[in-house]
Protein backbone atom coordinates (compact mmCIF):
# COMPACT_ATOMS: atom_id res chain seq x y z
CA UNK A 1 0.00 0.00 0.00
CA UNK A 2 2.68 2.43 1.09
CA UNK A 3 4.88 1.35 -1.75
CA UNK A 4 2.12 2.05 -4.24
CA UNK A 5 1.73 5.56 -2.85
CA UNK A 6 5.42 6.25 -3.18
CA UNK A 7 5.33 5.01 -6.73
CA UNK A 8 2.41 7.33 -7.51
CA UNK A 9 4.21 10.25 -5.95
CA UNK A 10 7.30 9.43 -8.00
CA UNK A 11 5.35 9.31 -11.24
CA UNK A 12 3.55 12.57 -10.39
CA UNK A 13 6.88 14.22 -9.64
CA UNK A 14 8.27 12.94 -12.90
CA UNK A 15 5.42 14.31 -15.01
CA UNK A 16 4.79 17.54 -13.12
CA UNK A 17 8.13 18.47 -11.62
CA UNK A 18 8.37 20.91 -8.78
CA UNK A 19 8.57 24.50 -10.05
CA UNK A 20 11.99 24.89 -8.46
CA UNK A 21 13.50 21.98 -10.42
CA UNK A 22 11.67 23.15 -13.52
CA UNK A 23 13.44 26.50 -13.32
CA UNK A 24 16.75 24.73 -12.88
CA UNK A 25 16.37 22.68 -16.07
CA UNK A 26 15.26 25.64 -18.20
CA UNK A 27 18.23 27.56 -16.85
CA UNK A 28 20.57 24.78 -17.93
CA UNK A 29 18.88 24.61 -21.33
CA UNK A 30 19.21 28.35 -21.72
CA UNK A 31 22.90 28.08 -20.91
CA UNK A 32 23.33 25.43 -23.59
CA UNK A 33 21.55 27.63 -26.13
CA UNK A 34 23.81 30.56 -25.16
CA UNK A 35 26.91 28.38 -25.67
CA UNK A 36 25.84 27.31 -29.13
CA UNK A 37 24.91 30.86 -30.15
CA UNK A 38 28.34 32.11 -29.02
CA UNK A 39 30.00 29.35 -31.04
CA UNK A 40 27.78 29.98 -34.05
CA UNK A 41 28.60 33.70 -34.45
CA UNK A 42 32.23 33.31 -35.62
CA UNK A 43 31.33 30.18 -37.60
CA UNK A 44 28.68 32.13 -39.50
CA UNK A 45 31.18 34.93 -40.12
CA UNK A 46 33.70 32.49 -41.60
CA UNK A 47 31.02 30.70 -43.64
CA UNK A 48 29.75 33.96 -45.15
CA UNK A 49 33.11 35.53 -45.92
CA UNK A 50 35.33 32.51 -46.53
CA UNK A 51 33.40 29.32 -47.31
CA UNK A 52 30.93 31.07 -49.60
CA UNK A 53 33.72 32.78 -51.61
CA UNK A 54 35.53 29.43 -51.83
CA UNK A 55 32.37 27.80 -53.24
CA UNK A 56 31.97 30.75 -55.62
CA UNK A 57 35.55 30.21 -56.74
CA UNK A 58 34.78 26.58 -57.61
CA UNK A 59 31.69 27.64 -59.51
CA UNK A 60 33.71 30.29 -61.40
CA UNK A 61 36.20 27.67 -62.48
CA UNK A 62 33.39 25.61 -64.04
CA UNK A 63 31.56 28.46 -65.76
CA UNK A 64 31.87 29.72 -69.31
CA UNK A 65 33.06 33.33 -69.75
CA UNK A 66 30.54 34.01 -72.54
CA UNK A 67 27.58 32.42 -70.75
CA UNK A 68 27.76 28.81 -71.93
CA UNK A 69 26.25 25.86 -70.09
CA UNK A 70 27.21 25.84 -66.39
CA UNK A 71 29.36 22.79 -65.73
CA UNK A 72 31.87 23.79 -68.36
CA UNK A 73 35.51 22.72 -68.49
CA UNK A 74 36.65 25.47 -70.87
CA UNK A 75 38.83 27.23 -68.27
CA UNK A 76 40.50 23.93 -67.36
CA UNK A 77 41.18 23.21 -71.04
CA UNK A 78 42.64 26.69 -71.55
CA UNK A 79 44.87 26.32 -68.50
CA UNK A 80 46.03 22.85 -69.45
CA UNK A 81 47.00 24.19 -72.88
CA UNK A 82 49.18 26.86 -71.21
CA UNK A 83 52.74 25.64 -70.51
CA UNK A 84 53.12 28.40 -67.90
CA UNK A 85 50.38 26.72 -65.81
CA UNK A 86 52.26 23.43 -65.54
CA UNK A 87 55.47 25.32 -64.93
CA UNK A 88 53.84 27.13 -61.99
CA UNK A 89 52.64 23.87 -60.39
CA UNK A 90 56.04 22.28 -60.99
CA UNK A 91 57.97 25.16 -59.41
CA UNK A 92 55.53 25.38 -56.53
CA UNK A 93 55.98 21.71 -55.67
CA UNK A 94 59.75 22.00 -56.16
CA UNK A 95 59.96 24.98 -53.80
CA UNK A 96 57.97 23.11 -51.14
CA UNK A 97 60.12 20.00 -51.56
CA UNK A 98 63.38 21.97 -51.28
CA UNK A 99 62.59 24.61 -48.65
CA UNK A 100 60.74 22.54 -46.05
CA UNK A 101 63.47 19.90 -45.39
CA UNK A 102 66.19 22.58 -45.35
CA UNK A 103 64.19 24.74 -42.93
CA UNK A 104 63.68 21.71 -40.74
CA UNK A 105 67.39 20.86 -40.66
CA UNK A 106 68.44 24.44 -39.88
CA UNK A 107 65.57 24.70 -37.41
CA UNK A 108 66.67 21.59 -35.48
CA UNK A 109 70.22 22.95 -35.40
CA UNK A 110 69.06 26.32 -34.06
CA UNK A 111 66.77 24.66 -31.53
CA UNK A 112 69.72 22.62 -30.24
CA UNK A 113 71.70 25.85 -29.84
CA UNK A 114 68.83 27.54 -28.03
CA UNK A 115 68.32 24.57 -25.69
CA UNK A 116 71.80 25.11 -24.23
CA UNK A 117 72.47 27.66 -21.52
CA UNK A 118 74.65 30.60 -22.49
CA UNK A 119 74.88 34.35 -21.93
CA UNK A 120 72.51 36.24 -24.22
CA UNK A 121 70.19 33.30 -24.80
CA UNK A 122 67.10 35.39 -24.03
CA UNK A 123 68.32 38.03 -26.46
CA UNK A 124 68.84 35.46 -29.23
CA UNK A 125 65.33 34.09 -28.66
CA UNK A 126 63.93 37.61 -28.90
CA UNK A 127 65.84 38.25 -32.12
CA UNK A 128 64.60 34.97 -33.56
CA UNK A 129 60.96 36.06 -33.23
CA UNK A 130 61.65 38.96 -35.61
CA UNK A 131 61.42 37.00 -38.89
CA UNK A 132 58.02 35.67 -37.78
CA UNK A 133 56.64 39.10 -37.01
CA UNK A 134 58.10 41.49 -39.56
CA UNK A 135 55.95 42.06 -42.66
CA UNK A 136 56.90 40.07 -45.72
CA UNK A 137 57.15 43.15 -47.95
CA UNK A 138 59.57 44.92 -45.61
CA UNK A 139 61.88 41.96 -45.81
CA UNK A 140 61.51 41.78 -49.58
CA UNK A 141 62.48 45.44 -49.95
CA UNK A 142 65.63 44.58 -48.03
CA UNK A 143 66.31 41.49 -50.14
CA UNK A 144 65.86 43.50 -53.30
CA UNK A 145 68.54 45.98 -52.20
CA UNK A 146 70.76 43.05 -51.28
CA UNK A 147 70.66 41.06 -54.49
CA UNK A 148 70.07 43.65 -57.21
CA UNK A 149 72.80 44.48 -59.70
CA UNK A 150 74.16 47.43 -57.71
CA UNK A 151 73.22 45.86 -54.43
CA UNK A 152 74.83 44.96 -51.14
CA UNK A 153 76.11 41.49 -52.07
CA UNK A 154 77.78 42.70 -55.26
CA UNK A 155 79.37 45.58 -53.29
CA UNK A 156 80.85 43.14 -50.83
CA UNK A 157 82.25 41.06 -53.68
CA UNK A 158 83.72 44.28 -55.07
CA UNK A 159 85.49 45.03 -51.77
CA UNK A 160 87.08 41.59 -51.85
CA UNK A 161 88.10 42.03 -55.50
CA UNK A 162 85.80 39.30 -56.80
CA UNK A 163 83.61 39.52 -59.95
CA UNK A 164 80.87 41.92 -58.94
CA UNK A 165 78.57 42.32 -61.91
CA UNK A 166 76.42 39.28 -61.16
CA UNK A 167 72.72 39.42 -61.99
CA UNK A 168 71.71 37.27 -59.04
CA UNK A 169 67.99 37.56 -59.62
CA UNK A 170 68.04 36.88 -63.36
CA UNK A 171 70.29 33.91 -64.00
CA UNK A 172 68.77 30.52 -63.64
CA UNK A 173 70.35 28.55 -60.81
CA UNK A 174 71.05 31.63 -58.65
CA UNK A 175 67.53 33.04 -58.58
CA UNK A 176 66.11 29.73 -57.38
CA UNK A 177 68.81 29.39 -54.71
CA UNK A 178 68.22 32.96 -53.53
CA UNK A 179 64.48 32.41 -53.24
CA UNK A 180 65.10 29.26 -51.22
CA UNK A 181 67.54 31.15 -48.94
CA UNK A 182 65.11 34.02 -48.46
CA UNK A 183 62.32 31.62 -47.52
CA UNK A 184 64.65 29.82 -45.11
CA UNK A 185 65.48 33.13 -43.44
CA UNK A 186 61.82 33.98 -43.04
CA UNK A 187 60.52 30.66 -41.76
CA UNK A 188 63.31 28.78 -39.96
CA UNK A 189 62.63 30.53 -36.61
CA UNK A 190 59.10 29.09 -36.56
CA UNK A 191 60.53 25.59 -37.01
CA UNK A 192 63.24 26.27 -34.44
CA UNK A 193 60.84 27.53 -31.75
CA UNK A 194 58.36 24.69 -32.33
CA UNK A 195 61.13 22.08 -32.13
CA UNK A 196 62.65 23.84 -29.11
CA UNK A 197 59.34 23.34 -27.31
CA UNK A 198 59.59 19.64 -28.18
CA UNK A 199 63.17 19.43 -26.88
CA UNK A 200 62.27 21.16 -23.62
CA UNK A 201 59.45 18.69 -23.00
CA UNK A 202 61.94 15.78 -22.93
CA UNK A 203 62.66 14.99 -19.25
CA UNK A 204 66.27 15.56 -18.12
CA UNK A 205 66.34 12.19 -16.30
CA UNK A 206 66.47 10.37 -19.65
CA UNK A 207 69.71 12.17 -20.53
CA UNK A 208 71.12 11.57 -17.02
CA UNK A 209 70.56 7.83 -17.24
CA UNK A 210 72.13 7.83 -20.71
CA UNK A 211 75.17 9.61 -19.32
CA UNK A 212 75.48 6.94 -16.63
CA UNK A 213 75.55 4.38 -19.45
CA UNK A 214 78.37 6.45 -20.99
CA UNK A 215 76.49 7.56 -24.09
CA UNK A 216 78.26 10.17 -26.24
CA UNK A 217 76.59 13.43 -27.24
CA UNK A 218 75.89 12.09 -30.72
CA UNK A 219 74.39 8.87 -29.33
CA UNK A 220 72.14 10.89 -27.04
CA UNK A 221 70.97 13.01 -29.96
CA UNK A 222 70.45 10.04 -32.28
CA UNK A 223 68.78 7.65 -29.83
CA UNK A 224 66.98 9.97 -27.39
CA UNK A 225 66.35 13.42 -28.85
CA UNK A 226 65.39 12.42 -32.39
CA UNK A 227 62.92 9.63 -31.54
CA UNK A 228 61.25 11.67 -28.81
CA UNK A 229 61.09 14.68 -31.13
CA UNK A 230 59.33 12.75 -33.89
CA UNK A 231 55.83 14.12 -33.14
CA UNK A 232 57.11 17.71 -33.03
CA UNK A 233 59.03 17.18 -36.28
CA UNK A 234 56.07 15.72 -38.16
CA UNK A 235 53.78 18.52 -36.95
CA UNK A 236 56.36 21.12 -38.00
CA UNK A 237 56.76 19.55 -41.46
CA UNK A 238 53.00 19.54 -42.05
CA UNK A 239 52.62 23.09 -40.74
CA UNK A 240 55.43 24.49 -42.83
CA UNK A 241 54.43 22.40 -45.85
CA UNK A 242 51.00 24.05 -45.85
CA UNK A 243 52.52 27.52 -45.64
CA UNK A 244 55.15 26.78 -48.24
CA UNK A 245 52.44 25.95 -50.78
CA UNK A 246 51.15 29.51 -50.53
CA UNK A 247 54.50 31.09 -51.49
CA UNK A 248 53.79 34.14 -53.62
CA UNK A 249 55.43 37.50 -52.97
CA UNK A 250 59.05 36.33 -52.75
CA UNK A 251 59.35 34.90 -56.27
CA UNK A 252 56.88 37.38 -57.72
CA UNK A 253 58.88 40.44 -56.70
CA UNK A 254 62.43 39.09 -56.69
CA UNK A 255 62.46 36.84 -59.73
CA UNK A 256 59.28 36.70 -61.83
CA UNK A 257 60.75 33.97 -64.01
CA UNK A 258 59.92 31.51 -61.22
CA UNK A 259 56.13 31.17 -61.30
CA UNK A 260 54.03 29.89 -58.40
CA UNK A 261 50.38 28.84 -58.26
CA UNK A 262 49.24 31.97 -56.41
CA UNK A 263 51.44 34.06 -58.68
CA UNK A 264 49.96 32.44 -61.77
CA UNK A 265 46.38 33.11 -60.63
CA UNK A 266 47.23 36.70 -59.67
CA UNK A 267 49.12 37.53 -62.87
CA UNK A 268 46.56 35.97 -65.20
CA UNK A 269 43.63 37.82 -63.63
CA UNK A 270 45.16 41.21 -62.77
CA UNK A 271 47.92 41.58 -65.34
CA UNK A 272 47.68 39.35 -68.39
CA UNK A 273 43.91 39.32 -68.92
CA UNK A 274 43.08 42.66 -67.24
CA UNK A 275 40.29 41.53 -64.87
CA UNK A 276 38.22 39.95 -67.64
CA UNK A 277 35.82 37.04 -67.15
CA UNK A 278 38.20 34.69 -68.96
CA UNK A 279 40.91 35.69 -66.50
CA UNK A 280 38.52 35.14 -63.60
CA UNK A 281 37.68 31.59 -64.62
CA UNK A 282 41.28 30.69 -65.35
CA UNK A 283 42.57 32.22 -62.10
CA UNK A 284 39.87 30.31 -60.22
CA UNK A 285 41.15 27.02 -61.69
CA UNK A 286 44.68 27.64 -60.38
CA UNK A 287 43.43 28.92 -57.02
CA UNK A 288 41.14 25.91 -56.55
CA UNK A 289 43.89 23.40 -57.21
CA UNK A 290 46.04 25.19 -54.60
CA UNK A 291 43.13 25.16 -52.12
CA UNK A 292 42.70 21.42 -52.67
CA UNK A 293 46.35 20.75 -51.79
CA UNK A 294 46.05 22.92 -48.67
CA UNK A 295 42.80 21.42 -47.40
CA UNK A 296 44.26 17.91 -47.70
CA UNK A 297 47.45 18.92 -45.86
CA UNK A 298 45.61 20.82 -43.11
CA UNK A 299 43.26 17.89 -42.54
CA UNK A 300 46.32 15.63 -42.19
CA UNK A 301 47.80 18.14 -39.72
CA UNK A 302 44.65 18.21 -37.59
CA UNK A 303 44.37 14.42 -37.59
CA UNK A 304 48.03 14.06 -36.66
CA UNK A 305 48.12 16.64 -33.86
CA UNK A 306 44.81 15.63 -32.26
CA UNK A 307 45.78 11.95 -32.03
CA UNK B 1 94.38 19.16 -17.97
CA UNK B 2 95.56 22.47 -19.42
CA UNK B 3 95.13 21.03 -22.88
CA UNK B 4 91.52 20.12 -22.12
CA UNK B 5 90.81 23.60 -20.78
CA UNK B 6 92.14 25.38 -23.85
CA UNK B 7 90.04 23.06 -26.02
CA UNK B 8 86.86 23.92 -24.15
CA UNK B 9 87.80 27.59 -24.41
CA UNK B 10 88.13 27.24 -28.19
CA UNK B 11 84.82 25.43 -28.30
CA UNK B 12 82.93 28.10 -26.39
CA UNK B 13 84.56 30.75 -28.56
CA UNK B 14 83.33 29.01 -31.70
CA UNK B 15 79.89 28.69 -30.13
CA UNK B 16 79.80 32.41 -29.34
CA UNK B 17 80.80 33.20 -32.92
CA UNK B 18 78.00 30.96 -34.18
CA UNK B 19 75.40 32.69 -32.00
CA UNK B 20 76.61 36.14 -33.04
CA UNK B 21 76.55 35.03 -36.69
CA UNK B 22 72.93 33.88 -36.45
CA UNK B 23 71.87 37.12 -34.75
CA UNK B 24 73.73 39.12 -37.41
CA UNK B 25 72.07 37.25 -40.30
CA UNK B 26 68.65 37.96 -38.79
CA UNK B 27 69.22 41.63 -37.95
CA UNK B 28 71.28 42.77 -40.95
CA UNK B 29 68.40 42.91 -43.53
CA UNK B 30 66.43 45.13 -41.14
CA UNK B 31 69.43 47.40 -40.77
CA UNK B 32 69.63 47.67 -44.58
CA UNK B 33 66.03 48.92 -44.73
CA UNK B 34 66.54 51.39 -41.89
CA UNK B 35 69.75 52.72 -43.44
CA UNK B 36 68.25 53.13 -46.92
CA UNK B 37 65.27 54.99 -45.48
CA UNK B 38 67.52 57.75 -44.16
CA UNK B 39 70.21 58.29 -46.81
CA UNK B 40 70.05 60.54 -49.84
CA UNK B 41 68.93 59.03 -53.08
CA UNK B 42 72.20 58.73 -55.10
CA UNK B 43 73.58 56.42 -52.48
CA UNK B 44 70.73 54.02 -53.10
CA UNK B 45 70.21 53.94 -56.84
CA UNK B 46 72.49 56.11 -59.02
CA UNK B 47 76.11 55.48 -60.01
CA UNK B 48 77.67 57.23 -56.96
CA UNK B 49 75.92 54.64 -54.81
CA UNK B 50 78.42 52.08 -55.93
CA UNK B 51 79.80 50.37 -53.93
CA UNK B 52 77.16 50.11 -51.19
CA UNK B 53 78.64 50.99 -47.82
CA UNK B 54 77.20 49.71 -44.57
CA UNK B 55 77.93 53.01 -42.83
CA UNK B 56 75.58 55.88 -43.76
CA UNK B 57 77.55 58.84 -45.13
CA UNK B 58 74.61 61.18 -45.63
CA UNK B 59 71.51 61.66 -43.58
CA UNK B 60 68.10 62.90 -44.68
CA UNK B 61 64.58 62.59 -43.37
CA UNK B 62 63.27 63.56 -46.82
CA UNK B 63 61.67 60.20 -47.63
CA UNK B 64 59.93 59.63 -44.34
CA UNK B 65 58.89 63.29 -44.23
CA UNK B 66 57.49 63.19 -47.78
CA UNK B 67 55.47 60.10 -46.86
CA UNK B 68 53.97 61.78 -43.84
CA UNK B 69 52.99 64.89 -45.81
CA UNK B 70 51.77 63.26 -49.01
CA UNK B 71 48.02 62.91 -48.55
CA UNK B 72 47.66 59.60 -50.37
CA UNK B 73 50.24 57.83 -48.24
CA UNK B 74 48.98 59.43 -45.08
CA UNK B 75 45.45 58.20 -45.79
CA UNK B 76 46.89 54.78 -46.53
CA UNK B 77 48.64 54.82 -43.15
CA UNK B 78 45.41 55.79 -41.39
CA UNK B 79 43.48 53.14 -43.32
CA UNK B 80 45.97 50.46 -42.30
CA UNK B 81 45.95 51.44 -38.63
CA UNK B 82 42.16 51.71 -38.32
CA UNK B 83 41.30 48.56 -40.27
CA UNK B 84 43.97 46.54 -38.47
CA UNK B 85 42.73 47.62 -35.04
CA UNK B 86 39.13 46.97 -36.11
CA UNK B 87 40.01 43.46 -37.21
CA UNK B 88 41.83 42.77 -33.93
CA UNK B 89 38.79 44.03 -32.03
CA UNK B 90 36.29 42.00 -34.06
CA UNK B 91 38.29 38.79 -33.89
CA UNK B 92 38.84 39.01 -30.12
CA UNK B 93 35.24 39.99 -29.46
CA UNK B 94 33.89 37.05 -31.46
CA UNK B 95 36.57 34.45 -30.73
CA UNK B 96 36.95 34.79 -26.95
CA UNK B 97 33.34 33.96 -25.93
CA UNK B 98 33.18 31.28 -28.63
CA UNK B 99 36.37 29.60 -27.37
CA UNK B 100 35.01 29.68 -23.82
CA UNK B 101 31.70 28.19 -24.98
CA UNK B 102 33.57 25.45 -26.86
CA UNK B 103 35.31 24.44 -23.64
CA UNK B 104 32.24 24.65 -21.35
CA UNK B 105 29.47 23.38 -23.62
CA UNK B 106 27.51 20.39 -22.25
CA UNK B 107 25.43 17.66 -23.84
CA UNK B 108 26.10 14.02 -24.62
CA UNK B 109 29.85 13.38 -24.46
CA UNK B 110 30.14 11.77 -27.88
CA UNK B 111 28.16 14.36 -29.82
CA UNK B 112 29.90 17.16 -27.94
CA UNK B 113 33.36 15.83 -28.81
CA UNK B 114 32.35 15.41 -32.43
CA UNK B 115 30.87 18.91 -32.68
CA UNK B 116 33.76 20.73 -30.97
CA UNK B 117 36.30 18.67 -32.93
CA UNK B 118 34.56 19.54 -36.16
CA UNK B 119 34.56 23.25 -35.32
CA UNK B 120 38.26 23.19 -34.42
CA UNK B 121 39.14 21.38 -37.66
CA UNK B 122 37.08 23.99 -39.47
CA UNK B 123 39.02 26.75 -37.69
CA UNK B 124 42.42 25.24 -38.52
CA UNK B 125 41.54 24.74 -42.19
CA UNK B 126 40.19 28.27 -42.52
CA UNK B 127 43.34 29.60 -40.80
CA UNK B 128 45.43 27.83 -43.45
CA UNK B 129 43.17 28.53 -46.41
CA UNK B 130 44.96 30.29 -49.31
CA UNK B 131 44.14 33.99 -49.69
CA UNK B 132 44.04 33.79 -53.48
CA UNK B 133 41.10 31.35 -53.46
CA UNK B 134 39.12 33.57 -51.09
CA UNK B 135 40.33 36.94 -52.33
CA UNK B 136 39.05 37.09 -55.89
CA UNK B 137 35.42 36.10 -55.11
CA UNK B 138 35.49 38.10 -51.87
CA UNK B 139 36.25 41.22 -53.90
CA UNK B 140 33.10 40.51 -55.96
CA UNK B 141 31.02 40.01 -52.78
CA UNK B 142 32.37 43.20 -51.17
CA UNK B 143 31.47 45.19 -54.29
CA UNK B 144 27.89 43.87 -54.00
CA UNK B 145 27.78 44.76 -50.28
CA UNK B 146 29.11 48.28 -51.10
CA UNK B 147 32.07 47.57 -48.81
CA UNK B 148 34.72 47.42 -51.52
CA UNK B 149 37.65 49.77 -50.90
CA UNK B 150 36.39 50.78 -47.46
CA UNK B 151 37.86 50.35 -43.99
CA UNK B 152 35.21 47.75 -43.15
CA UNK B 153 35.89 45.68 -46.25
CA UNK B 154 39.58 45.54 -45.39
CA UNK B 155 38.83 44.77 -41.73
CA UNK B 156 36.61 41.85 -42.78
CA UNK B 157 39.42 40.53 -44.96
CA UNK B 158 41.96 40.73 -42.12
CA UNK B 159 39.54 39.15 -39.64
CA UNK B 160 39.12 36.05 -41.83
CA UNK B 161 42.53 34.78 -40.77
CA UNK B 162 42.91 36.27 -37.30
CA UNK B 163 39.51 35.02 -36.07
CA UNK B 164 40.29 31.29 -36.43
CA UNK B 165 43.75 31.90 -34.99
CA UNK B 166 42.36 33.66 -31.91
CA UNK B 167 39.78 30.90 -31.50
CA UNK B 168 42.47 28.19 -31.45
CA UNK B 169 44.73 30.09 -29.03
CA UNK B 170 41.93 31.11 -26.67
CA UNK B 171 40.54 27.58 -26.55
CA UNK B 172 43.87 26.22 -25.35
CA UNK B 173 43.91 29.03 -22.75
CA UNK B 174 40.45 28.30 -21.35
CA UNK B 175 41.13 24.57 -21.19
CA UNK B 176 43.74 25.31 -18.50
CA UNK B 177 41.24 27.17 -16.28
CA UNK B 178 39.07 24.87 -14.09
CA UNK B 179 35.26 25.32 -14.40
CA UNK B 180 34.96 25.01 -10.60
CA UNK B 181 36.12 28.63 -10.27
CA UNK B 182 33.14 29.79 -12.32
CA UNK B 183 30.75 27.58 -10.38
CA UNK B 184 31.99 29.03 -7.10
CA UNK B 185 31.36 32.52 -8.45
CA UNK B 186 27.86 31.45 -9.51
CA UNK B 187 27.10 30.22 -6.00
CA UNK B 188 28.00 33.74 -4.91
CA UNK B 189 25.35 35.12 -7.22
CA UNK B 190 26.89 35.74 -10.62
CA UNK B 191 25.25 34.52 -13.79
CA UNK B 192 27.23 32.10 -15.97
CA UNK B 193 28.30 34.83 -18.36
CA UNK B 194 29.07 37.23 -15.51
CA UNK B 195 31.25 34.58 -13.92
CA UNK B 196 33.04 34.18 -17.25
CA UNK B 197 33.76 37.90 -17.49
CA UNK B 198 34.85 38.34 -13.88
CA UNK B 199 36.51 35.04 -12.99
CA UNK B 200 37.64 33.14 -16.07
CA UNK B 201 38.74 36.01 -18.27
CA UNK B 202 41.44 37.60 -16.05
CA UNK B 203 43.70 34.50 -15.87
CA UNK B 204 43.31 34.09 -19.65
CA UNK B 205 44.66 37.60 -20.24
CA UNK B 206 48.17 36.56 -21.45
CA UNK B 207 46.62 34.37 -24.16
CA UNK B 208 44.30 37.19 -25.16
CA UNK B 209 47.23 39.60 -25.37
CA UNK B 210 49.21 37.15 -27.50
CA UNK B 211 46.21 36.57 -29.77
CA UNK B 212 45.69 40.33 -30.10
CA UNK B 213 49.34 41.05 -30.88
CA UNK B 214 49.63 38.23 -33.40
CA UNK B 215 46.36 39.25 -35.07
CA UNK B 216 47.65 42.80 -35.26
CA UNK B 217 51.00 41.75 -36.73
CA UNK B 218 49.45 39.47 -39.35
CA UNK B 219 46.93 42.06 -40.45
CA UNK B 220 49.67 44.69 -40.49
CA UNK B 221 51.93 42.63 -42.74
CA UNK B 222 49.28 40.83 -44.80
CA UNK B 223 49.91 41.37 -48.48
CA UNK B 224 48.03 38.92 -50.70
CA UNK B 225 44.47 39.56 -49.50
CA UNK B 226 44.57 43.39 -49.56
CA UNK B 227 46.20 43.15 -52.97
CA UNK B 228 43.13 41.30 -54.21
CA UNK B 229 40.29 43.08 -52.40
CA UNK B 230 41.35 46.74 -52.68
CA UNK B 231 41.87 48.95 -55.69
CA UNK B 232 41.98 52.66 -54.73
CA UNK B 233 42.39 52.79 -50.94
CA UNK B 234 45.26 50.46 -50.31
CA UNK B 235 47.04 49.61 -47.07
CA UNK B 236 50.73 50.22 -46.44
CA UNK B 237 51.92 46.74 -47.41
CA UNK B 238 50.38 47.10 -50.88
CA UNK B 239 52.00 50.54 -51.21
CA UNK B 240 55.38 49.04 -50.36
CA UNK B 241 54.71 46.26 -52.85
CA UNK B 242 54.03 48.86 -55.55
CA UNK B 243 57.33 50.67 -54.93
CA UNK B 244 59.06 47.31 -54.81
CA UNK B 245 57.70 46.33 -58.22
CA UNK B 246 58.43 49.78 -59.61
CA UNK B 247 61.98 49.48 -58.21
CA UNK B 248 61.86 52.95 -56.57
CA UNK B 249 63.68 51.80 -53.51
CA UNK B 250 64.13 55.11 -51.65
CA UNK B 251 60.40 55.60 -50.96
CA UNK B 252 60.01 51.84 -50.72
CA UNK B 253 62.56 51.68 -47.90
CA UNK B 254 60.95 54.65 -46.16
CA UNK B 255 57.48 53.03 -46.15
CA UNK B 256 59.03 49.74 -45.12
CA UNK B 257 60.72 51.53 -42.23
CA UNK B 258 57.45 53.11 -41.10
CA UNK B 259 55.83 49.68 -41.32
CA UNK B 260 58.64 48.24 -39.24
CA UNK B 261 58.32 50.54 -36.20
CA UNK B 262 55.12 49.12 -34.60
CA UNK B 263 56.30 45.62 -35.44
CA UNK B 264 59.51 46.12 -33.46
CA UNK B 265 57.60 47.52 -30.49
CA UNK B 266 55.09 44.67 -30.43
CA UNK B 267 57.77 42.03 -30.95
CA UNK B 268 59.56 43.38 -27.90
CA UNK B 269 56.36 43.10 -25.85
CA UNK B 270 55.56 39.68 -27.29
CA UNK B 271 58.87 37.96 -26.62
CA UNK B 272 58.34 38.21 -22.85
CA UNK B 273 55.39 35.87 -22.77
CA UNK B 274 55.67 33.90 -25.99
CA UNK B 275 54.69 30.26 -25.59
CA UNK B 276 55.01 27.61 -28.28
CA UNK B 277 51.27 26.94 -28.34
CA UNK B 278 50.68 30.49 -29.52
CA UNK B 279 53.09 29.78 -32.32
CA UNK B 280 51.50 26.51 -33.39
CA UNK B 281 48.45 28.52 -34.36
CA UNK B 282 50.54 31.37 -35.64
CA UNK B 283 51.96 30.07 -38.87
CA UNK B 284 51.87 32.95 -41.22
CA UNK B 285 49.92 33.63 -44.45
Amino acid sequence: MQLKQIGKQYLAAKHNPHPLFCQETTKLKREQIMYWVLIAIPVVFIVVFMVYPAILSVSYSFSHPEGGAFPNTLAYEQNFADPEFFKSIEYNLLLVAVTVPLELLVGIFMALILSRRFIGRGLLRAVMILPITIPEVVFLVSMNTMFREKGVINSMLFYFGLPHENLWLVHSPFNFIIIVLVEIWRTTPICALLILAGIQSIPAQVYESASIDRATTWMKFRHITLPLLKPAIVATILLRGIDAFKIFATPYTLSPSIPTMTGYAYSIYYERLQMSLVGLTRAAVSADILALFIVIFSYAFVRYTSR
Amino acid sequence: MIHLKSRSFLRSGAFALLVIGIAFIIVFPLYVVAKNAFVEDPEITGRPAWPWSPIPKTFTTEWVYSLLTESKLLSSLMLTIVSTLLSVGISLLLATPAAWALVRVGGKTKTRFRATGFILTFAVISRMFPSITVGIPLAVILVRLMLHDTIWGLAIGFTLFSLPYSLIVMKSQFEAIPPELEEAAMVDGYSRFGAFIRVTLPPAAPGMAAAAIFSFLFAWGELTLPLLITSANQPLSVMTWRYLRGATMAQGSAIAFIQLIPVLIFTYILQRFLKPEYLAGAFKY
